[in-house]
């Protein structure tokens, strides 16, 4: 059965212009892109690529110069659309006057909950970002990484089907990556669609089933994760340490074709994980006891 | 529409929890301490003198504080949310613009409303106190609905000017006028009664006047006689009591204050037709002095206006009334610019309301260069008047401040306030984030 889109852009740019009107900056030429509902899909590029521009299109808060975007079939700024849609900007740009929950309460209430269900969702996700000691406390005291959870929070207050994550991660030390990380999959496990925008590659990588790489505002790939990555040139053959004579068996077979042979490194971030998350564990102990 | 009251309040509550937390209750503090000792150090000629300078001074400072205080607020909050970019994490939610559009100018207009509750509570003990326990006394006042001219002979004559002089140098000229509609349920009333007086004769600053009263045309006239409470009237220039009539001394346009320059007389019950009905007569009895009188406003009847505290938060309704105005000016300027421009902005409009009387004296003067006339006639349809109710002077003057004077202020400014609300939202619609 074919997936529905949940979000379809056809020949969408934008070219901002100046106080009279003249053309000052392409950020994003003709774009074409459609995602899938239940997938993440990854919008990848370096600063200034457009990757911004494309949601902030999407979400109706820029004009588009050409082209069409559509969420749920739906225009930008459609307020039925924006009701199934959690967005998290690439800073945390939320009022310092309120407290966690208070701001969790007020976007909440921009999306018509009722006092029960945002109560219940209030303290799930408090939860779930890890501020549950400090849900009383201003937004004004909290830290960058603690604020970006709150954002983080508020994207999903009203339990949206399309949740826009732009540069997630940033501000958030290894575990609150890895946590936002696991919290993506679990969106995807639980039949969310998600659109993750960053510029750092290993978070794109790790969680995305699609994605996009755009580059002056010119879309420059489109496709699965492990199509776009898988070199067709190369393949890598993996033997436990120690079997040395089937080592031996193989280098022999391949001959000159053999380009390298050494040990798989882990990747820094499980490594900091595997060291610091069960210390983390026991300080977090310590502290609800 | 149900979602779009609930994001309205929403927002409204957000600018007032915002407003709370930015402390702005201290600087209301600071205003009621300078207040304080503004008050303690005015000085009048005698004791209502005092009484009046201290309603003006009070109500005076709580519009003025007020209306500013509007004007900074707005610029304060509407500014933050497109300078620290609050709007990005705002608008890709279901809000509508114009319900962020009211929801901020209500929750500023509910903001300074609490705060005007306050300065009115505390304005209203102070006066108590300064005053020595004596709280004004409020009348609203009934108008003739016709009036007619005498002569010494009865004869009548329609008038159909709004002022009339009685001269000449024979006694009898007289001016009778025509209320209708008046309460027939509340037992006797007070009449008021004011003229201005002309005497070629220094000595004759005070004339003598008769007053009757009759409930219909085909009725016995009967006189009135001068009440205890009347500020003036019961005696004569060589200070023996007024046997009949009453002796009138001049009372100007500027003499408005009801408890101070009107003279008093009871209407009793029985010269009232039970249609509510009656015809007062003034008749001239000095012919060494001219007496002029107006036509809806030198002859009254006073009614009970409610008590003063009651008064002074419906004048503060029209002070909101006047707030909304700026609120809206302001917001919309907080919508495109900067806090700079949105104060100066602001500002201007608050001044430009202030002293748009001047302006339209200056227009009218023929003194100013043409193009100049034509901008400042083109001001007046964006800037109204702040001085056309004139609450501070109103309620110095014992004059209640009736729930008809605060629907004409809403509906006069709310004019003004919903234009430019909704060239806000124009504004904010076309406007990339």
């Amino acid at each position: 059965m074919a997936q529905a889109a949940v979000i379809q852009i056809k020949g969408l740019s934008k070219t901002y212009a100046d106080f009279w009107g003249r053309a000052r900056v392409e950020a994003l030429k003709p774009l074409d892109l459609e995602i899938q509902e239940g997938e993440i899909f990854g919008l990848l590029g370096p600063n200034g690529s457009g990757k911004t521009t494309t949601i902030k299109l999407l979400l109706g808060l820029l004009n588009a110069t050409n082209g069409d975007a559509f969420m749920f079939g739906q225009d930008p700024g459609n307020q039925d659309a924006k009701r199934r849609v959690g967005y998290l900007p690439e800073e945390t740009y939320l009022y310092k006057f309120l407290n966690a929950e208070e701001t969790l309460s007020f976007y909440g209430k921009l999306f018509g909950l009722d006092k029960t269900t945002l109560d219940t969702r209030i303290d799930a996700l408090i939860k779930q970002v890890g501020l549950d000691h400090a849900r009383k406390r201003r937004l004004g005291e909290y830290s960058k990484g603690m604020a970006r959870r709150l954002g983080l929070a508020q994207a999903l207050i009203n339990d949206p089907d399309l949740v826009i994550l732009d540069e997630p991660t940033s501000g958030l030390d290894p575990i609150g990556t890895a946590e936002v990380k696991d919290l993506i999959v679990d969106l995807k496990q639980r039949g969310k669609t998600v659109l993750l925008c960053s510029h750092l590659l290993a978070d794109v990588e790790d969680v995305c089933d699609r994605l996009a790489i755009l580059h002056n505002g010119q879309l420059k790939a489109c496709g699965r994760v492990d199509e776009l990555l898988m070199s067709e040139d190369r393949t890598v053959v993996e033997i436990k340490a120690g079997e040395e004579s089937q080592l031996d068996a193989v280098k022999a077979a391949a001959g000159e074709a053999l380009i390298n042979v050494d040990h798989p490194r882990e990747r820094l971030e499980s490594y900091f994980r595997r060291i610091v998350a069960p210390q983390q564990d026991v300080t977090k102990q310590e502290n609800e006891a | 529409m149900t979602h779009w009251w609930r994001a309205t309040w929403a927002m409204a509550s957000l600018s007032i929890c915002e407003i709370g937390r930015q402390k702005t209750w201290i600087v209301l503090l600071a205003v009621i301490a300078v207040m304080l000792v503004a008050l303690a150090s005015l000085q009048a000629v005698d004791a209502s003198a005092q009484l009046k300078l201290s309603v003006v001074t009070i109500s005076g400072s709580i519009n003025f504080i007020s209306t500013l205080f509007a004007i900074l607020l707005v610029a304060a909050t509407i500014t933050r949310d497109r300078e620290q970019l609050v709007s990005l994490t705002l608008f890709p939610k279901p809000l509508p613009m114009s319900a962020y559009v009211c929801g901020r100018w209500l929750g500023v207009q509910i903001a300074i409303a609490i705060g005007v509750l306050i300065l009115n509570t505390l304005g209203t003990l102070v006066v108590h106190l300064t005053a020595d326990h004596a709280i004004p006394e409020m009348r609203t006042v009934h108008k003739p609905v016709d009036w007619q001219r005498v002569d010494i002979f009865g004869e009548t004559s329609p008038l159909d000017t709004k002022r009339v002089t009685l001269t000449g140098t024979k006694k009898g000229g007289a001016i009778r006028w025509d209320l209708a509609k008046l309460p027939t349920n509340q037992g006797d009333l007070v009449l008021l009664l004011k003229g201005r007086l002309r005497a070629i004769d220094p000595a004759h600053y005070q004339s003598h006047i008769a007053v009757s009263a009759r409930p219909s045309e085909s009725a016995q006239q009967t006189l009135l006689v001068c009440s205890d409470e009347s500020p003036y009237g019961s005696f004569r220039p060589d200070g023996k009591p007024v046997e009949s009539g009453a002796t009138m001394k001049d009372k100007g346009d500027n003499h408005v204050d009801l408890n101070q320059d009107y003279m008093r007389f009871r209407l009793a019950q029985e010269l009232i037709s039970p249609e509510g009905t009656c015809i007062i007569t003034v008749t001239r009895n000095d012919i060494n002095s001219s007496l002029s009188f107006k036509k809806f406003d030198s002859c009254l009847i006073a009614l009970s206006g409610g008590g003063f505290f009651t008064n002074m938060q419906r004048g503060g309704c029209v002070v909101l009334a006047q707030v909304g105005y700026l609120t809206a000016i302001a917001l919309l300027c907080a919508c495109f610019s900067n806090i700079g421009v949105t104060l100066l902005a602001g500002l201007t409009a608050f001044f430009g309301a202030l002293t748009l009387s001047y302006i339209q004296d200056m227009t009218g003067s023929g003194k100013l260069p043409n193009f100049l006339v034509r901008f400042l006639e083109l001001m007046q349809f964006i800037i109204p008047d702040f001085n056309r109710y004139g609450v501070e002077g109103t309620l110095a003057g014992g004059q209640a401040v009736g729930w008809p004077i605060v629907m004409d202020a809403w509906f006069y400014y709310g004019t003004f306030s919903l234009s430019f609300l909704l060239i806000a939202w124009f504004v904010m619609l076309r406007r990339e984030l």
